[in-house]
């Protein structure tokens, strides 16, 4: 535990029962995110890295090790709302404005919306949506919403935040534009930030560190430090050191 | 579009067949000796007891909206515990199935023993509502996004926010779709416990009280009649349910399949027990009602 603000797993142990079979989803999972410090899980699809991640969130409990999200245990970080989360799909609630959506983290905490209105006009202008307040999702673009979705995640001011495959669902083009965009937003939070992704290009041009996960059962096999100074623009994905470090992770990631 | 339209005057022309066609076969008598009066002829005698009307129709109105209310009251209710426990909806899984089973013709003549006064058509009402709003409730809350339930839990929120939050908003359409078809459930529930048994007032009396007089034409005024307020309580509720609709759908569709809200974890002799609870929980339950009459006999 040598980061008490920070996010650290060990020895993280999980296995699924199901229908008679039983299937070791993570074995010996340690991972050390210092405080302010961007990580990003990458693995093939099913090797557990979404599992990691409701493990840290308290969704899941695991079979043996210890979680601790600054000190303290999942469940209780959570509720203290020191945490915030982006999943793969926006999840917003269609009958909710914008507005509304974004407050949806302060209600369940049971904070007073009141206390909180400037908070919420802030988080929704940094995520570029500023005139859209009022929207309903179904009125949205898909970036737009996965956009609402981050400003939900940024409302509480958390510590802590945790996002799995948050721009799985969009195309090339726009997800290097919300790589872009996150990279800039994440900088003006200083949060701890983990980001479970299979997109070699977007964990290295995200992260300080990118830990490669290998599946059956999930292990981390490698983590690869991430040197490129902050802040980082989008020419980055054209500079040569940044294809070098992704072929490294390629390398990882496939086990040549 | 033209098709569309083509396909409603069609639709009014056979109307119009029909009803010219049933005017002549009334007017000749040709149904069992004028059991089947003409179209003029019921309007007209519809027209003449226009007078005798009201007080029934209030009466049935009453006793319904009393027996719609109470029953998709217990309905919501029910179907919100069911979901939030899955156990208990096995549990009373032979109350639900029987209540829907139960002819109301058979429980009809019981009610009105057991209880007095508007009880029974209330009772009668809220029966026939019940499993319907039940049913759509448990649909509607089930179908919940399990994303944003997601999004809810990783903030700490248990089963409650996310019903408070999620399913119940999303259940919306569904339990109104429900209501949609309780509502013309309890007019028809009323009337028949107020043709089961007394009172003075209500279209089922009414009905009863002219059925000895041999008079044809005045039992299809009061069907009509009866059908009319059954056919608006549940357009009201289809235009509801539309209204609702279109903020509820979900702006991207769950990969997720919905499984069942919570494996079933209970050992084998737990689930022989709640088996057992659903096969004698209807029964215990009827057990006080029909014993009530028992005295007077």
């Amino acid at each position: 535990m040598s980061s008490p603000d920070g996010i650290s797993l060990a020895a993280v142990r999980k296995t699924f029962h199901g229908r008679g079979k039983t299937v070791e989803a993570l074995r010996d999972i340690t991972l050390d995110c210092p405080p302010g410090s961007f990580t990003a899980l990458i693995g093939p699809s099913g090797c557990g890295k979404s599992t990691v991640l409701r493990i840290a969130l308290g969704l899941e409990s695991p079979d043996g090790g210890a979680v601790r999200i600054a000190g303290k245990e999942p469940a209780m970080a959570t509720k203290s709302g020191i945490t915030g989360v982006v999943f793969q799909d926006a999840a917003l609630l269609p009958w909710r404005t914008v507005k509304r959506n974004v407050e949806v983290p302060l209600e369940v905490l049971g904070r007073r919306r009141a206390d909180h209105r400037a908070r919420v006009e802030a988080m929704i202008a940094l995520v570029g949506l500023a005139g859209f307040e009022n929207a309903l999702p179904g009125e949205l673009s898909g970036g737009m919403r996965q956009r609402v979705a981050i400003a939900r995640a940024l409302v509480t001011q958390p510590q802590v935040l945790f996002m799995d495959e948050p721009f799985g669902a969009l195309d090339q083009i726009l997800r290097r534009q919300m790589n872009v965009e996150l990279q800039r937003i994440w900088s003006e939070t200083g949060s701890t930030a983990i980001l479970v992704t299979h997109g070699i290009d977007e964990a290295v041009f995200l992260a300080d560190r990118v830990a490669v996960m290998h599946g059956g059962p999930g292990r981390i096999v490698e983590t690869i430090d991430v040197p490129f100074a902050r802040p980082r623009g989008p020419g980055l994905f054209a500079e040569t050191a940044f294809h070098k470090l992704n072929d490294r992770v390629a390398e990882a990631l496939h086990g040549i | 579009m033209a098709s569309e339209g083509g396909g409603r005057w069609r639709g009014l022309r056979n109307v119009a067949i029909l009803l010219i066609v049933w005017e002549i076969v009334g007017r000749l008598r040709l149904v069992a000796d004028g059991a089947l009066p003409s179209v003029s002829g019921i309007l007209l005698r519809l027209y003449a007891d226009l007078g005798d009307y009201p007080p029934h129709v209030l009466a049935t109105l009453y006793g319904s909206s009393l027996g719609f209310v109470i029953g998709n009251f217990l309905g919501i209710a029910a179907g919100v515990v069911f979901v939030l426990s899955p156990t208990t909806l096995r549990l009373f899984r032979g109350v639900n199935i029987a209540i829907f089973a139960l002819p109301p013709i058979a429980i009809a003549p019981i009610l009105t023993l057991t209880l007095s006064g508007m009880a029974p058509r209330v009772t009668l009402a809220a029966l026939g509502v019940y499993f319907v709003t039940m049913t759509a409730t448990v649909v509607g809350l089930s179908q919940a996004d399990d994303r944003v339930a997601d999004v809810i839990r990783a903030y700490g929120g248990g089963k409650w926010q996310i019903m408070r939050r999620v399913r119940l908003r999303g259940a919306v359409p569904s339990i109104l779709a429900g209501l949609r078809v309780a509502a013309p459930n309890a007019v028809l529930g009323a009337i028949l416990a107020e043709f089961g048994g007394g009172g003075r007032w209500g279209l089922g009396a009414y009905l009863l009280g002219s059925l000895g007089r041999g008079e044809p034409d005045r039992l299809w005024g009061i069907g009509l009649v009866a059908t009319a307020i059954a056919g608006a309580s549940y357009l009201v509720f289809a235009l509801l349910s539309n209204r609702f609709l279109g903020t509820t759908r979900a702006v991207s569709l769950s990969t997720a399949a919905p499984g069942p809200a919570g494996g079933r974890s209970e050992s084998r002799p737990a689930r022989i027990l709640i088996a057992l609870g659903a096969v004698t929980l209807p029964f215990l339950m009827w057990w006080p009602s029909s014993r009530r009459p028992a005295p007077q006999r």
